[in-house]
């Protein structure tokens, strides 16, 4: 069918092209009316010019004799007359069909003949359905958003949307999700005991208070194990230590020693442990050497690895944000807010040029649920550059790492910055750092090895800073 | 001062073809500034000189022009110190030398070309034009004659 | 199924164009009237296809089909309505196809409009249009397609540069494109009389209107282009010499010169060879600027394809379309004859002498644009040419002709009174240097090159009021008879007087606010006021907001002169997400001296901006005088004379048939 409406349009446009050919008519082959009327308007001209005084009687005539005989000139030079065109019918035919033929034939050598148009709006639910299937949450989600809104009733939808919102770390449209899948599931446990978690997750990991009630209730009537462990966190939140330590110590003693909530559970009855000063083996008979050594260690609350090795690297490298917000992480855990919020500050100290890292600081610290007053990315200003001027010499190379300390973690995550990368091999070059200018040149390289032109550039501005190339 | 070049490089985030940190406060020494950055390119951009221009190494550039001017370099120290360092291609204005003679005398042979042209054409020999014979300007004005 | 029919229609244009430059040609050779009026038929199939094809593909942008290539790569579902539309020809596929589809229009305006251009003529001027599209079909369909599928079709485009989302940059190209491709005619008009012989004042009357309209474009496209620059990229500038900006103002030059020779042709049979040459000229330049943006042989916002191959094919084309122009003049030229004899002091004479300087002008552009290309290929030396270069080279050129203009309609045809015309220029110099002493005294004004360039303007505009004046019989007519004959002036004398008034006008804005521009730049706090000039600016306010696909802060800053209000600005500072760029929108406030021009910068991060302030005298008359002189080309475009279809046709019986 295409390809006849095309081959139609084909002949019809041939044809039209050919049609000149299908006709007798007459033609003026030279237009010598149209160059003689020209003559006429200069002669117009001429009598004008004169009429307003601005050429003299001699001027005119000597004008109107030379427009005569150039007119003169024009019509017996021109005048070939009238040409007849008689119809041509095999000329027409060889024209049209040659317009046909070539143009189907170019069309069908490059053209993707049959592929469909595929309009945005038609494409929305199936782009997404591709997309959900190719294991993109995000996609997922919006397809469960229109099924819910669709049909609010299905528990189903409401159930996968709040575990794929949590998968995606939104826990407050996941609990507002599953709060809908409880009320259609009429309060089912394993249903409201998620809910509780989402919200306590969205809440920074602190249980709020209705989450609290839902625990309470759970591990009052059922053998939930989550409902008991969030009630011993509960406790542990709220300055009852004991307890939260002594629920977490009967919540694993209940369970299966290969259960999944098993690390997190001894994990937490550990870090209690030492925080309390107590011998860990009274809650946990079974407990590992490692486990044993980590609740002596001293420190506020030692990870799994060890917040304590955490802070050890921090002290002798502080140019590390990822190591200072796993570390305000880790004391976020443990309920410690005043300690991990000290962490990020002490981080902020030394990336205070680094705007990216201040956005990555920011984020732990809304994670964690410490932005209160949380600090904007900032950028630089006169005064930054004022009190640069001042600066010891200490100062001013701490202040300096710290800027490409924090321009190097940017170009990590966002490495499609040629300037970036640039500047930064720049900066270790000033810095004197031939060794680490080095190696972001060469990742600069790689990083844009299929592009000349950026490539052209890079090395451009960059090669006379590298010794040996 | 290569340190402070640094930081400067590092804090600005590139969005600005001239900002205020840089500046000279006294009106004259950034007069001349300007005047000599006009004459500079930035290396990156098509034809922009570095006070129109956002990238970083036009700033660095500004910064280095102002340097000199406070090192107490003249105008054409400047610029040669900076051409120096980045070649003719920084140099708006080309330098004269041999690569460049025939540029620059572009203008002034093109003008003597068109002049001499000129001047032959307005003085090669012209045939007077033949008169028409009174027959011919007869027919001439009947044809002229005729109105649409 | 549109897209492919889109496609499909292009290549329908492309064999349309084939039989258009074949079979027309052959006819005339032949005296065969039928394969003549194929150029008619043919050229009108070709712009309806191109049409179609156009058509298909915005349609494509505007329903965000991203199962196109290019637009998947240039559009985004996000953009507004507006900028899908113009996003078609922002990349460099689309705007290819905007070009073709210039050409075949300009083919079929030709073809409606050009009724009485005598059928061999009208066909090979139609042949050499259609040559001049298969080239470029042929680089489209092989090398530049735009309408190239892909099999897996992205969920949404990459967008399209912030930079161009803006309704300036936005009618920048077809306006250009307009200008360029409108000066095929010309070449395709010059070629048709060194095909055919036939060079007359006909034929410069058939050419003139085609050049007039493209020239108009041109002129627009290029003012549309600096206007751009001078509001979004926020700093005060309006022109650079940039080698982009050089491609189109090179065109502009040499068809400024074809305009005035043309007339000579017309009125006087005389410059017949140089007018040829012109035409020529003019379109190859169009071409080289084609060559210079498409080929991405430079790098700028504007120059987008960075494909070796396109440059290498239009490269190809420009030799083959620009030698074969040239040989065929070398081999035909001289067979024709000049005719028009004039004496040195005459119109005649002062057109060329137009056409001379606006050449070496050109010339001198031209080179310096190349200059650093050709050094670089062939000695590796890499240098700059910039504005200072152009500044002290072509400046003085231009200035010389803007005199030149001043007088030129002094002078009268053939041969003119010498006298007479010193006479005249005398009170035109006595004029313009009171009108610029007024000014050193009023206003303090003491750069001696701005006075220059003041008494230059003052110069043109004096001399081209005082010509309007003489015109009408004033002084020595009464008022009413000289409002009499101002009525009935012929349009192209106001083309003329308007054009060069333009010109004047236009100059005047630019030395003004090139030597006597104020400017500020600080970091402010809200409520920090600057002097700037005699304003005083104070920023009042910043506010957070978003628009349909970027996220802006919008400051409010208050102008004042001796405490009166004058005005509000409001500049922008935007950031497009998908794209990932930040751009700037000046606040202006446009008076009738100048502009109040205010950019917002980054904050500082303690609640103040950096922000830059100007006062930009002149400005204004800068895009009124380029608005006139486009507009007077308009108007000479109405001239009777010229009027497309006139003059009426006429049945009579020539003296003898010649056979």
């Amino acid at each position: 069918m295409f390809w006849l409406v095309l081959a139609a349009a084909a002949l019809l446009s041939g044809l039209w092209i050919a049609w000149p050919f299908l006709r007798s008519r007459s033609v003026d082959l030279t237009g010598a009316d149209g160059a003689i009327s020209i003559y006429r308007d200069q002669l117009d001209e001429v009598d004008r010019d004169r009429a307003a005084g601005l050429i003299s009687a001699a001027e005119a005539e000597a004008a109107r004799a030379e427009i005569e005989r150039r007119a003169l000139h024009a019509a017996r030079r021109l005048d070939r007359g009238m040409a007849i065109s008689t119809r041509a019918p095999v000329t027409a035919g060889a024209v049209a069909v040659f317009a046909t033929a070539a143009t189907l034939g170019g069309y069908a050598w490059l053209g993707s003949p049959g592929a469909p148009d595929q309009p945005l709006a038609a494409r929305q639910q199936e782009a997404l359905t591709r997309m959900a299937e190719a294991g993109d949450l995000t996609s997922k989600i919006q397809l469960l958003n229109q099924a819910t809104q669709e049909n609010p009733e299905n528990f189903e939808d409401w159930w996968i949307l709040a575990r794929s919102y949590a998968a995606i770390g939104d826990h407050a449209s996941s609990a507002d999700a599953y709060r809908h899948a409880a009320d259609l599931a009429g309060d089912r446990p394993a249903v409201l005991s998620a809910y509780a978690e989402a919200m306590t997750l969205a809440n920074g990991n602190k249980v709020p208070g209705a989450a609290r009630l839902i625990f309470e209730g759970l591990a009052r009537d059922t053998a939930d194990p989550r409902a008991r462990y969030y009630v011993a966190l509960a406790k542990a939140q709220a300055q009852d230590f004991q307890g939260a330590i002594d629920g977490w110590t009967a919540l694993a003693r209940s369970s299966a020693p290969d259960a999944p909530w098993m690390p997190l559970v001894r994990r937490d009855i550990v870090n209690m442990a030492r925080f309390l000063k107590q011998d860990v083996t009274g809650y946990l008979p079974y407990a590992s050497p490692a486990e044993i050594a980590a609740a002596g260690g001293t420190g506020l609350t030692p990870d799994i690895n060890g917040v304590a090795a955490l802070e050890a690297q921090l002290a002798a490298e502080p140019k590390d944000y990822k190591a200072w917000i796993a570390l305000a992480r880790a004391r976020g855990r443990a309920g410690d807010m005043d300690a991990a919020k000290d962490a990020l500050a002490q981080a902020r100290q030394h990336y205070a040029a680094a705007p990216f890292v201040l956005q990555k600081i920011a984020e732990a610290e809304r994670a964690l649920g410490l932005d209160l007053v949380a600090a904007a990315p900032r950028g630089p200003d006169a005064e930054d550059i004022a009190a640069a001027a001042e600066m010891t010499q200490d100062e001013r190379d701490a202040m300096i790492e710290g800027m490409v300390a924090g321009l190097a973690a940017r170009l990590e995550e966002q490495p499609d910055d040629p300037d970036g990368w640039v500047m930064l091999v720049r900066s270790y070059a000033t810095l004197g750092d031939q060794e680490k200018a080095r190696v972001a040149y060469d990742t600069a390289l790689a990083q844009f090895s299929g592009d000349a032109a950026v490539l052209q550039m890079i090395r451009a501005q960059t090669d006379p800073l590298m010794p040996g190339r | 001062m290569r340190v402070l070049v640094l930081i400067l490089m590092l804090l600005a985030p590139p969005a600005f073809a001239l900002d205020p940190g840089e500046m000279f406060a006294d009106p004259a020494l950034e007069e001349r500034a300007r005047a000599i950055g006009r004459e500079l390119r930035c290396l990156k951009c098509r034809n922009q000189s570095i006070f129109d221009s956002n990238a970083g190494i036009a700033k660095d550039l500004r910064v280095v022009v102002r340097e000199r001017i406070t090192a107490g370099d003249s105008d054409r120290e400047i610029l040669a110190y900076v051409q120096d360092r980045f070649g003719d291609y920084v140099l708006l204005k080309p330098p004269v030398a041999g690569h460049t003679y025939a540029l620059w005398l572009t203008p002034v042979v093109l003008m003597l070309v068109g002049g001499l042209a000129f001047a032959a054409y307005m003085r090669r020999p012209r045939r007077a034009p033949e008169a028409l014979s009174e027959a011919d300007r007869a027919a001439a004005q009947a044809l002229l004659k005729e109105t649409p | 199924m549109i897209v492919e029919t889109g496609h499909f229609a292009l290549w329908l244009a492309l064999v349309a164009a084939l039989v258009q430059s074949a079979v027309p040609i052959w006819g005339a050779a032949r005296g065969h009237p039928a394969a003549m009026r194929v150029a008619d038929s043919a050229a009108q199939v070709q712009f309806l296809a191109t049409a179609a094809s156009f058509g298909a593909l915005t349609y494509a942008f505007v329903v965000s089909d991203f199962s196109l290539r290019l637009t998947a790569l240039n559009s985004h579902s996000a953009k507004p309505m507006l900028y899908k539309v113009t996003g078609v020809w922002a990349n460099h596929e689309g705007s290819m196809l905007l070009w073709v589809l210039m050409l075949a229009l300009f083919g079929v305006l030709i073809s409606v409009f050009g009724r009485m251009i005598p059928v061999a003529m009208r066909a090979t001027v139609l042949a050499v249009q259609g040559l001049i599209g298969v080239g470029f079909y042929a680089f489209i369909l092989l090398t530049s397609n735009p309408f190239e599928r892909l099999l897996n079709a992205p969920l949404d485009g990459q967008g399209m540069n912030p930079l161009l989302q803006d309704p300036g940059v936005a009618f920048h190209p077809p306006l250009l494109y307009l200008g360029y491709v409108g000066f095929s005619t010309a070449f395709s008009f010059a070629v048709a009389a060194l095909i055919t012989g036939r060079v007359d004042p006909a034929w410069a009357r058939w050419m003139r209107p085609w050049v007039l309209f493209a020239w108009s474009g041109l002129t627009a496209g290029i003012a549309l282009g600096s206007w751009w620059a001078y509001y979004e990229l926020g700093w005060g500038g309006f022109w650079f010499w940039d080698p982009v900006e050089n491609a189109s103002f090179m065109p502009w030059l040499i068809g400024t010169a074809l305009l005035h020779s043309a007339i000579v042709v017309e009125k006087r049979n005389a410059l017949l060879k140089w007018t040829i040459l012109l035409a020529i000229l003019t379109f190859s330049l169009s071409l080289i600027g084609t060559f210079l943006v498409r080929s991405g042989i430079l790098t700028s916002v504007h120059a987008f394809a960075t494909d070796p191959e396109r440059g290498a094919f239009i490269l190809l084309m420009l030799c083959l379309y620009i030698g074969a122009a040239l040989t065929l003049f070398a081999w035909r030229a001289g067979d024709l004859e000049d005719g028009g004899v004039f004496a040195l002091w005459s119109r005649e004479t002062g057109l060329l002498v137009n056409n001379l300087l606006l050449a070496v002008a050109c010339g001198v552009v031209f080179v310096g644009t190349l200059y650093p290309l050709v050094l670089e290929l062939i000695t590796g030396d890499k240098i700059s040419v910039g504005a200072p270069y152009f500044n002290q080279t072509f400046l003085p050129i231009f200035g010389v002709t803007m005199l030149a203009a001043g007088i030129g309609p002094f002078l009268s045809w053939k041969r003119a009174r010498k006298a007479d015309v010193l006479a005249r220029a005398g009170k035109t110099t006595v004029v313009s240097l009171a009108v610029t002493a007024a000014l050193v005294f009023a206003l303090a004004l003491r750069d001696p090159v701005g006075l220059l360039g003041i008494f230059i303007a003052a110069w043109l505009a004096t001399a081209t009021w005082q010509d309007l004046l003489r015109r009408c019989g004033l002084p020595h007519t009464p008022w009413t008879n000289a409002l009499r004959r101002l009525a009935g002036l012929p349009r192209s004398a106001w083309g003329l007087y308007l054009g060069h008034l333009g010109l004047a006008v236009a100059a005047a804005g630019v030395i003004a606010v090139s030597v006597w521009r104020d400017e500020a730049i600080q970091t402010v706090d809200t409520g920090q006021a600057t002097q700037v000039g005699p304003y005083e600016f104070t920023l009042i306010d910043i506010d957070n907001t978003t628009g349909p696909n970027y996220q802006t802060s919008i400051a409010a800053v208050r102008v004042t002169r001796d405490g009166a209000l004058v005005a509000m600005l409001f500049p922008e500072r935007r950031w497009y997400p998908v794209e990932q760029k930040p751009t700037t929108e000046a606040g202006i406030r446009t008076l009738w001296h100048g502009d109040l021009y205010a950019v917002l910068g980054d904050p500082n991060g303690s609640g103040g901006f950096v922000t830059r302030y100007y006062y930009n005298p002149g400005v204004p008359w800068m895009w009124l005088g380029a608005a006139l002189i486009a507009l007077a080309a308009l108007i000479s475009l109405a001239d009777r004379r010229l009027r497309i279809g006139a003059p009426a046709a006429r049945r009579m019986p020539l003296a003898q048939p010649a056979e």
